[in-house]
């Protein structure tokens, strides 16, 4: 085998070990990993972005496309905050990032995450059959106490038939916690197990 | 004056059982079954099926957008769909391929993917008339619309490798959203939301996401309403959609070791909800 891929196999597997080790307590080997890893993926990205910089701002200008400067100089304003005298300049550049940001996220985001989904909801409504009818009833149900959970909690907490509507909206987002809480110990079992077969099938070679 | 010392129960030794065994025993339950494969059925679910279809119904000719935004801490499990879907895409003949990312690490991965499925070559494949890889743009959502608007303006009119877009045989007729047949997304967290914002909701192009299966909860509203076809549920996904392609791999044969250690986590949940309430912790309340 190559030595190269080898000593990469040896490395990688010691800050597997490493970075797992810290089921068992907090140790120098975990801090050294994840020192390690937040310096990597520093350097990562600042090496992208500067590439950015370079290929797609600086090589833009000297290419003729001259309004490409505007957001460089927009951008460099944002490190006027390290000197407290011209601090106020990185407001220019901010101002500038949030408002295309928000301009360019609100365009979607009412119709993608609200309407949408409201039209999705009532399209549920069917009384053609049993089945439909308590589909019906569980989907706008839910939704609407769930909705009104969160919008009127401290009036319908207190005693009487309206805190029941509290209460089964309360269900619903347990029920959807629940729902998370599965898919997210699907996703860490899923990391374990990779990292498993590296460590038994490709650094341990043991046969299959 | 002696303190009287209160005799545990069993239940409050369960309550209060050291984190590390509970480690231990999931170690052995997961490793087990890989070096003893049991078997398991993996029954094929509608949206794996579903986005299987979507790239089994492509013609050649057709041209994909694959964005292929992949994270270093989530590649273990979001590495099994995006490879397979990669793999199916190539053996499809006559498919065309243009890929970018709004995450900075995709451009590691996108290689890395490549060179697993042992080169663009062994499929017939060839650099710049079938497949196009234009790198990471910075922005996120803003780079979204931004390539959704005019991919040659906003990548300069040169890919990931500094060479000229417009010497490509493949980017001749290609430089919007709406010039691609289909999205594919590979999503290391929340990306599959910008495309959805900026390429499928103003240009109304099919999304097909490879999300983590811990993200699915938040996309499911998502996908009920159609604005996402279909995805591919993690590393289960991955598997059942390995045995459609006929080509089971690493995930396939992680299957047994995720069902078994989900098995683990229920039971750890039901004994941890009977051991709080039937201690003396639990009665207190």
């Amino acid at each position: 085998m190559d030595i190269v891929v080898e000593i990469g196999l040896w490395i990688s597997a010691f800050y597997v070990i490493s970075v797992y080790s810290l089921l068992w307590k907090y140790n120098k080997f975990f801090k050294f990993a994840e020192h390690t890893l937040i310096g990597a993926a520093a350097g990562h990205f600042l090496v992208m972005g500067l590439l950015n910089i370079r290929n797609l701002g600086i090589g833009n200008i000297l290419g003729g496309k001259i309004l490409y400067l505007i957001p460089i100089l927009l951008g460099l304003t944002l490190f006027a905050r390290f000197t407290p005298k011209y601090s106020w300049v990185m407001r220019w550049g901010m101002a500038f990032l949030i408002g295309v940001s928000l301009t360019i996220y609100m365009r979607s985001l009412v119709i993608t995450q609200i309407t949408a989904q409201i039209q999705d909801t009532l399209k549920n409504v069917s009384f053609a059959d049993p089945m439909k009818i308590v589909n019906t009833i569980v989907v706008v149900g839910f939704v609407f106490t769930t909705m009104l959970y969160f919008l009127f909690t401290e009036r319908l907490t207190p005693k009487g038939p309206a805190s029941y509507i509290g209460k089964i909206g309360r269900y619903g987002v347990m029920t959807a916690i629940g729902y998370y809480l599965g898919v997210t110990v699907m996703t860490r079992l899923a990391f374990v197990i990779n990292r498993l077969e590296f460590l038994l099938f490709e650094w341990l070679r043991i046969p299959r | 004056m002696v303190e009287k010392t209160e005799k545990k129960t069993i239940w409050d030794r369960l309550a209060n059982l050291p984190e590390q065994y509970v480690y231990v025993v999931l170690a052995v339950i997961l490793i087990a079954p890989l070096l003893h494969p049991i078997g398991l059925p993996i029954p094929i679910s509608d949206a794996t099926r579903k986005f299987f279809v979507a790239i089994d119904e492509l013609k050649p000719g057709d041209t994909v957008f694959y964005a292929f935004d992949a994270g270093s801490m989530t590649w273990m499990e979001q590495g099994l769909g995006a490879t397979i879907v990669f793999k199916h895409l190539l053996m499809k003949p006559g498919i065309r391929i243009v890929g970018a990312t709004i995450g900075a690490e995709g451009p590691m991965f996108w290689d890395n993917a490549i060179k697993s499925l042992g080169g663009l070559a062994s499929y017939g494949k060839e650099y710049g008339k079938d497949v196009v890889w234009l790198g990471f743009f910075a922005g996120e959502e803003t780079a979204c619309a931004a390539l959704a608007k005019d991919l040659k303006g906003t990548s300069g009119g040169v890919d990931a490798y500094g060479s000229k877009l417009d010497t490509m045989p493949l980017m001749t007729n290609v430089n919007k959203a709406t010039d691609f047949n289909l999205l594919f997304v590979l999503s290391y967290g929340w990306t599959w939301r910008s495309w959805m914002n900026q390429w499928q909701m103003p240009y109304g192009i099919k999304e097909y996401a490879i999300p983590l299966a811990g993200v699915v909860a938040e996309m499911t509203p998502n996908i009920k309403a159609g604005q996402i076809q279909s995805i591919i549920n993690g590393a289960r996904g991955a598997a059942e959609y390995e045995l459609l392609l006929g080509k089971p791999g690493r995930a396939a044969s992680g299957m047994d070791a995720q069902s078994l250690g989900h098995i683990y986590v229920a039971i750890l949940i039901v004994v941890g909800n009977i051991a709080y309430f039937a201690s003396k912790g639990g009665k207190k309340k």
